[in-house]
């Protein structure tokens, strides 16, 4: 045989993988090739080596993990029926099973007592004065000789003079006091002094 | 065991209700005073008003802004300062020529009460504004005309040493 095998015809012959005529055809190829036959000889023997080593087949680590479990399961249907719970779930200490709720209670109480303390946050706010009415100004005035704050309303419309205030607590009773309101013995309101 | 913490937070989601409104809390009382400030009373038209006390008058005496010969009390008014509601001070019952609504702005402290005030004047709104208040230290508002004198509010404040709950009313 005079005509070069194809490159996949001579690795397939290299592994002594071809079929006994191919192989053949190629071994009479190989004749005149001496680095061929240099080079199946080395994988041979490379070959040889690695069987030496690992074996042909290897079972699974845990081959009757799944499989034999599941049949012996089926085998044995009895072992999967239905038992009294109360002889299988183990009895659970009341404070492992109570301590959700009893943790969403203590939240709530801690919750409430830190909202209660929680010490006041709010910014110290400028006065603001505003007023909506057209042609009314108000003055401020922080600190006063009367020991207080002023605001002074100018351009408000004055209240006419026909306005009764109604009797209230300010007014003197007729009668009790003689002439209300007169002389050096009419009854005064207590405004500031407590 | 359950049953006894179901009954726990039962009794706390009850309880719960008089602690969640916390708003209507009493944290103080506002008092609104209204004088009649003149310098030139007529006495017919006045004489049934009480004179304000002598310290009220010394005091109001010593502004230059608020100093008037006379001063009479027309009507005062004392309402419950809320933690978080608004409320009205009438100091002319029944009548609603003057309102005053007031509401706190910030939790009070021992120096300081911080409120929102608006005064009303004929159903209208003609002041708004903040107030830093404390028990000795009023607001005196300056305002209109009536019968040749000027009223004057005293808007003081009376906190409380702790708020009294909306429940224990």
């Amino acid at each position: 045989m005079n005509t070069n095998p194809d490159k996949q015809s001579l690795l397939l012959w290299l592994e002594d993988e071809l079929d006994a005529a191919g192989q053949a055809n190629i071994d009479a190829w190989a004749i005149d090739q001496p680095e061929w036959l240099a080079k199946r000889d080395a994988a041979r023997a490379w070959k040889k080596s690695l069987r030496a080593v690992v074996p042909a087949a290897i079972e699974p680590p845990y081959a009757d993990f799944f499989q034999a479990k599941l049949e012996r399961a089926l085998r044995e249907p009895a072992s999967l029926a239905p038992v009294p719970a109360s002889s299988t779930i183990p009895t659970t200490p009341w404070w492992k099973k109570a301590w959700m709720p009893a943790s969403v209670a203590a939240a709530l109480v801690v919750g409430f007592f830190a909202a209660e303390l929680r010490p006041e946050t709010k910014p110290v706010q400028a006065l603001v004065i505003y007023t909506p009415e057209e042609g009314v100004k108000a003055e401020f005035f922080e600190t006063s000789p009367a020991e207080g704050t002023v605001i002074v309303l100018n351009g408000v419309a004055a209240i006419p003079d026909d306005f009764e205030v109604p009797d209230t607590a300010s007014v003197t009773p007729s009668g009790i006091y003689g002439e209300p309101g007169e002389g050096s013995t009419a009854p005064t309101a207590t405004v500031l002094t407590p | 065991m359950h049953r006894f913490l179901y009954l726990f937070l039962s009794a706390f989601c009850l309880v719960c209700p008089a602690w969640a409104d916390r708003g209507r809390d009493v944290i103080g009382h506002v008092t609104v005073s209204v004088i009649h400030a003149s310098n030139d009373e007529q006495v017919v038209n006045m004489k049934q008003f009480k004179a304000v006390d002598e310290a009220t008058r010394e005091r109001l005496m010593k502004d230059p802004r608020l100093k008037f010969s006379h001063y009479r009390q027309l009507g005062s008014d004392t309402k419950p300062l809320y933690r978080s509601y608004e409320n009205w001070a009438q100091p002319l019952p029944p009548s609603d020529e003057i309102l005053l609504r007031f509401e706190a702005q910030a939790r009070p402290s021992k120096e300081v009460t911080r409120l929102d005030l608006e005064l009303w004047l004929s159903r209208k709104k003609i002041l708004k504004s903040g107030a830093a208040l404390s028990a000795n230290t009023p607001m005196f508002v300056l305002g209109p005309e009536w019968r040749q004198g000027r009223m004057i509010l005293i808007i003081s404040l009376a906190p409380l040493a702790s708020p009294v709950r909306y429940s224990e009313k």
